[in-house]
C-alpha cells in the first residue's frame, strides 16, 4: 500500500471510530428491545446520514449537526433519542471545537427549535410536555455540548497565544544579548583605534621636531615634512572612525578623558578615591600583555561599575593575578545594604562615574564609559570569550576573603590566557533558561492532551465496565428466566405449587410483557412471568404462570412482538 | 611682553611626547620649556610653582586630567594662559577647554611651526586655533548663531525707528505700561505699535517678537548688538 494511502486512512481512522461511536446506539437500542423495531432501511438511512455529517464534521460543522438534529427530530420531534441523542451531543461539541463563529451555531440551534416545535404542534401528542421535552434536550444535549467545545477551543488558542508570546519574549532578549554583545565589539574597536591614534600622532610630533631640528638641509627637512603631514592625516582619518564607533548619541557624546593606556592601578585608585572601598592585588604594571591588560581593565571597570551601584558602600576585593599563561581576574564585592545580589543588574545609562576618570564632579565626558541598561555583563562575556577565556559572573557564597563578612554578595571571575589562542569565530553563549521553543510547545501540547486524555480515558473504561457489566447481568437475567416449552407443556393447571416449582427456573422476569397478554389475568392470583427461550436482544415469546392459594390456576403464552395472531391457534391446540 | 622670553610648562603623560613638544619649542630661541608635568596635578603644582606665561596642557592624563587642570590653573594663577595640546580635536574636547579658560587649542600632530606661532600668540594675550579646530568652533558654536543673526535683522528692516524701539523694549521683558512709561506715550498707542510689529514680524505673540529682537542684537547684551 502506498505511503499516501497508509496516511490517508490512518488520517480517516479517527473519524470512523467516531461514526461507529455514533451509529452504534442506533443499532443497539433497536437490538436491546427499547423501543418498537424500525425497518431496516430505516437504520441503514439513519447511518448513512450519521456517516455523512462525520464526514461534513470538519469542514462544515454546523451542517453535520443540522444534519443529526434532522435525523433526531425525525424519530421523534422532542428530539430526545437514544439512538441519535449522543450524535447530536457529539456533534454539538465538535462544532464547538471546530468552529470560532457562534452566529452560525446559534442559529442552527434557533433553526432546529423552529423545526421542533412545529413537529410537536403537528404531532399533536401533549404538545406542553413534548415541547419541554424539546426545548431540555436541545439545552442539555445540543447547547451544553457546544459550550464544552467552545471553552476547549479557547483554552487551546490561550495556550497556544501564550507560547507565542513566550517566544516572542525570548526573540527579543536575544536580540538584547546580540546588541549587547556588538556594542562590546564595538567599544574594543574603539579602544584600539584610539591607541593607535595616540600612537601617530606622536610619530607626526617626532616628525615635527626633525622638520625643525637645526643642521637639517632642506631636502631632509621637506620629507620630515611630508612625513609629518602623512601621519596627521592618518591620525585625522582616525578621528572620524572613531566618531563613528563613538557609543551613545548626541554629539558630544562621551569623550574619554582617562589616558587610552589607563593603568589597573590607576582605575582602582581612582575608585578607592571616590569612596569606594575597595582593596586590590595587582601585578605589577608590566607584567601582562597588553591585550590581557585591557581585557582585565574593563572586567575591574564594568565590577567596580556594578559593586558602586547595586552594592553601594559594601566592601570590594579586586584581585588580578598572572601566572603560568593566564591571568585570573576576580572581583568580588559583599552584600549591599539590604539587598541580595542582583543577577544582570538593570537601570539607566550611567552619564558619569567616578570610575571612569573624570573628577568627582561628574563630567558628561568620562573614559571608557560603562554600558548601561544592565547588558554590562554580557558584553564583558563577549569580551573574554574574543579574549579566548572563561567568564562567570554570579552570587558569591563566600566573602571572597574579606574576613568576617557575611555571604550574598557578588563575583565576577574572568580567566585570560596569554597566548591568544582559540579565538572563536561567531561566540554564542547559552542564555540562562533558554527552552528550545518548537520543542516546548509540542510539549506542551502533548501534556495537555495527556492530562484531558487520561480522565477522559478512565471515564471511557468506566463507561466500558459498566455497560458490559450490565449486558453481563442483563444476560445472565435472561437466560436464568427462561422456562422451557417442554416443561410449560407438562404443567397442568390445578398442580399444587410444590408439584411446580422445580420445573421452574431461578428468576422470574422482571418487567414481562403483560401488555400483550391475551387476557387478563385471574382476580386475586399472583402471576409469574418466564421467558419461552434464551435468545438475547431479539422478542422472545413469554409464559405466564398464575397462581392462588398455592395452586396453579392459569397458564397462558404471550406471543412475542409481532406473533399475536398465532397465539390463539396454539392455545387451543395445546389445550385439546 | 613679546621679547623677554616665553616660559612653558608642557603636561603630558608620555615621555616622548613631553620630548617632542621640547625638540619642538626648542628651535624656537624665544620659547623656553621651564617645567614639565606628567598629570594633571603635577601640571598645577609645576604652575603654581614657575608662574610659566604659558602651561601646554594634554587633555586624558592620570590622576587629573587637562580640562580639569586648566580650570583650576586659570582659578589659581591667573598669570599663566592656557593651551591644549591634543590627539583628537572632539568637540566636546574644545568647548569645554574653551569655556574652562583656555585660549589655545592645538593638536599634537599639527605642524610645528604653527605650534610654536601658537605659543607665542596666547602668550600675548591672544587665542589660537589650529585651523580644524577653528572649523569646528565655528561649525558648532558660532555658525548657526550667526546666521539667526542675519535672518533676524533682515526680519526688522521693515519695521519704522519707533516700531524698532517698542520691539528692543519688548525684547527687554517690558509690559505696554513699562514701555509707555520709557517712551512716555499712552499706553493705548503702545498697543497700537506692538500689534503693529507683531504683524509685520508675522509672529503669534510677544514671546517670539522678543526672541526676533535678541537675535537682532536690539537688547542689551545679546549677542548681535
Amino acid at each position: 500500500m502506498s505511503r499516501r494511502t497508509t496516511t490517508a486512512l490512518l488520517r480517516a481512522l479517527p473519524d470512523a471510530l467516531l461514526w461507529a461511536g455514533l451509529a452504534a446506539p442506533g443499532a443497539l437500542a433497536d437490538l436491546a428491545g427499547v423501543n418498537a423495531p424500525r425497518p431496516w432501511w430505516q437504520l441503514a438511512g439513519g447511518a448513512a446520514v450519521l456517516a455523512a455529517a462525520v464526514a461534513l464534521s470538519r469542514a462544515r460543522p454546523v451542517l453535520a449537526l443540522a444534519l443529526a438534529a434532522g435525523l433526531g427530530l425525525a424519530v421523534s420531534p422532542s428530539l430526545f433519542t437514544l439512538s441519535y441523542g449522543p450524535a447530536l451531543s457529539v456533534l454539538a461539541y465538535l462544532l464547538g471545537c471546530r468552529s470560532a463563529a457562534a452566529r452560525p451555531a446559534l442559529c442552527a440551534f434557533a433553526a432546529v427549535a423552529a423545526a421542533g416545535t412545529l413537529l410537536v404542534l403537528a404531532h399533536d401528542v401533549d404538545p406542553v410536555v413534548e415541547w419541554l421535552v424539546l426545548i431540555g434536550t436541545l439545552l442539555f444535549g445540543a447547547v451544553f455540548p457546544w459550550l464544552a467545545g467552545r471553552y476547549r477551543r479557547q483554552a487551546r488558542e490561550l495556550v497556544a497565544a501564550g507560547w507565542s508570546r513566550a517566544a516572542q519574549l525570548e526573540r527579543e532578549q536575544e536580540i538584547v544579548a546580540d546588541r549587547a554583545r556588538l556594542r562590546e565589539r564595538t567599544r574594543i574597536a574603539q579602544d584600539m583605534h584610539d591607541s593607535l591614534g595616540h600612537e601617530l600622532s606622536l610619530i607626526a610630533l617626532r616628525a615635527g621636531a626633525l622638520q625643525v631640528a637645526p643642521g637639517l638641509d632642506a631636502a631632509h627637512r621637506a620629507a620630515a615634512a611630508e612625513l609629518r603631514g602623512a601621519a596627521a592625516s592618518a591620525t585625522d582619518r582616525l578621528r572620524d572612525i572613531i566618531g563613528v564607533l563613538r557609543d551613545a548619541g548626541p554629539p558630544p557624546g562621551p569623550a574619554p578623558l582617562t589616558p587610552p593606556d589607563d593603568s589597573l592601578r590607576a582605575l582602582v585608585d581612582r575608585a578607592a578615591a571616590s569612596g569606594l572601598p575597595v582593596r586590590a592585588r595587582l601585578p605589577r604594571e608590566t607584567e601582562l600583555p597588553p591585550l590581557v591588560e585591557r581585557a582585565a581593565y574593563r572586567v575591574v571597570q564594568e565590577a567596580l561599575t556594578n559593586a558602586a551601584k547595586h552594592a553601594p558602600g559594601a566592601e570590594v576585593s579586586v584581585t588580578v593575578a598572572s601566572g603560568a599563561g593566564e591571568t585570573e581576574v576576580r572581583v568580588v564585592n559583599g552584600p549591599g545594604p539590604g539587598s541580595a545580589a542582583p543577577s544582570p543588574p538593570s537601570g539607566s545609562p550611567l552619564s558619569g562615574s567616578p570610575l571612569s576618570g573624570s573628577p568627582p564632579s561628574g563630567s558628561p565626558t568620562s573614559g571608557s564609559p560603562p554600558s548601561g541598561g544592565g547588558t554590562g555583563l554580557l558584553g564583558l562575556r563577549e569580551r573574554v570569550a574574543l579574549a579566548g577565556g572563561e567568564f562567570a559572573a554570579g552570587p558569591s557564597a563566600s566573602d571572597g576573603g574579606l574576613g568576617g563578612g557575611p555571604g550574598g554578595g557578588f563575583e565576577v571571575r574572568a580567566r585570560l590566557p596569554h597566548a591568544p589562542g582559540r579565538r572563536p569565530a561567531a561566540p554564542r553563549p547559552a542564555v540562562p533558561g533558554r527552552a528550545e521553543d518548537p520543542a516546548g510547545l509540542a510539549q506542551a501540547r502533548r501534556s495537555a492532551r495527556r492530562r484531558f486524555a487520561v480522565p477522559f480515558a478512565v471515564a471511557a473504561a468506566t463507561g466500558a465496565v459498566f455497560v458490559a457489566g450490565a449486558f453481563g447481568w442483563y444476560a445472565y437475567v435472561k437466560a436464568h428466566s427462561v422456562l422451557k416449552p417442554a416443561d410449560y407443556g407438562a404443567l397442568r393447571v390445578g398442580a399444587p405449587y410444590a408439584g411446580v416449582a422445580p420445573l421452574l427456573p431461578d428468576r422470574q422476569v422482571a418487567d414481562p410483557p403483560a401488555d400483550r397478554a391475551a387476557s387478563a389475568p385471574p382476580a386475586g392470583a399472583e402471576c409469574r412471568y418466564y421467558r419461552a427461550s434464551g435468545e438475547l436482544f431479539v422478542s422472545v415469546d413469554h409464559f405466564r404462570l398464575c397462581f392462588r392459594d398455592g395452586r396453579l390456576v392459569e397458564k397462558s403464552r404471550i406471543p412475542r412482538v409481532g406473533a399475536a395472531g398465532v397465539v390463539e391457534q396454539e392455545e387451543k391446540e395445546w389445550v385439546r | 611682553m613679546s621679547s623677554a622670553v616665553v616660559k612653558v610648562l608642557v603636561a603630558d603623560d608620555e615621555t616622548m611626547i613631553r620630548a617632542g613638544v621640547r625638540a619642538i619649542l626648542s628651535a624656537d630661541p624665544g620659547i623656553e620649556v621651564v617645567a614639565e608635568a606628567a598629570d594633571g596635578h603635577e601640571a598645577v603644582e609645576a604652575a603654581r610653582a614657575h608662574r610659566p606665561d604659558v602651561a601646554l596642557l594634554d587633555i586624558r592624563m592620570p590622576r587629573l586630567d587637562g580640562l580639569a587642570a586648566c580650570e583650576e590653573i586659570r582659578r589659581s594663577v591667573p598669570g599663566t594662559a592656557v593651551a591644549i595640546l591634543t590627539t583628537f580635536s572632539e568637540d566636546a574636547y574644545i568647548s569645554r577647554a574653551l569655556g574652562g579658560g583656555a585660549t589655545g587649542f592645538l593638536l599634537k600632530s599639527g605642524d610645528p611651526y604653527e605650534l610654536m606661532t601658537g605659543v607665542r600668540a596666547v602668550a600675548d594675550g591672544g587665542a589660537y586655533l589650529s585651523p580644524k579646530v577653528a572649523r569646528h568652533v565655528i561649525a558648532e558654536l558660532g555658525g548657526e548663531r550667526l546666521t539667526r543673526g542675519a535672518a533676524a535683522r533682515a526680519r526688522i528692516t521693515g519695521l519704522t525707528a519707533r516700531e524698532r524701539e517698542v520691539l528692543a523694549l519688548v525684547g527687554e521683558g517690558l509690559s505696554n505700561a513699562g514701555i509707555a512709561r520709557r517712551l512716555h506715550l499712552v499706553e493705548g498707542t503702545v498697543k497700537g505699535y506692538v500689534s503693529a510689529v507683531l504683524d509685520r514680524l508675522a509672529v503669534g505673540n510677544r514671546v517670539q517678537a522678543a526672541i526676533v529682537a535678541y537675535e537682532a542684537g536690539l537688547v542689551a547684551g545679546s549677542p548681535g548688538e
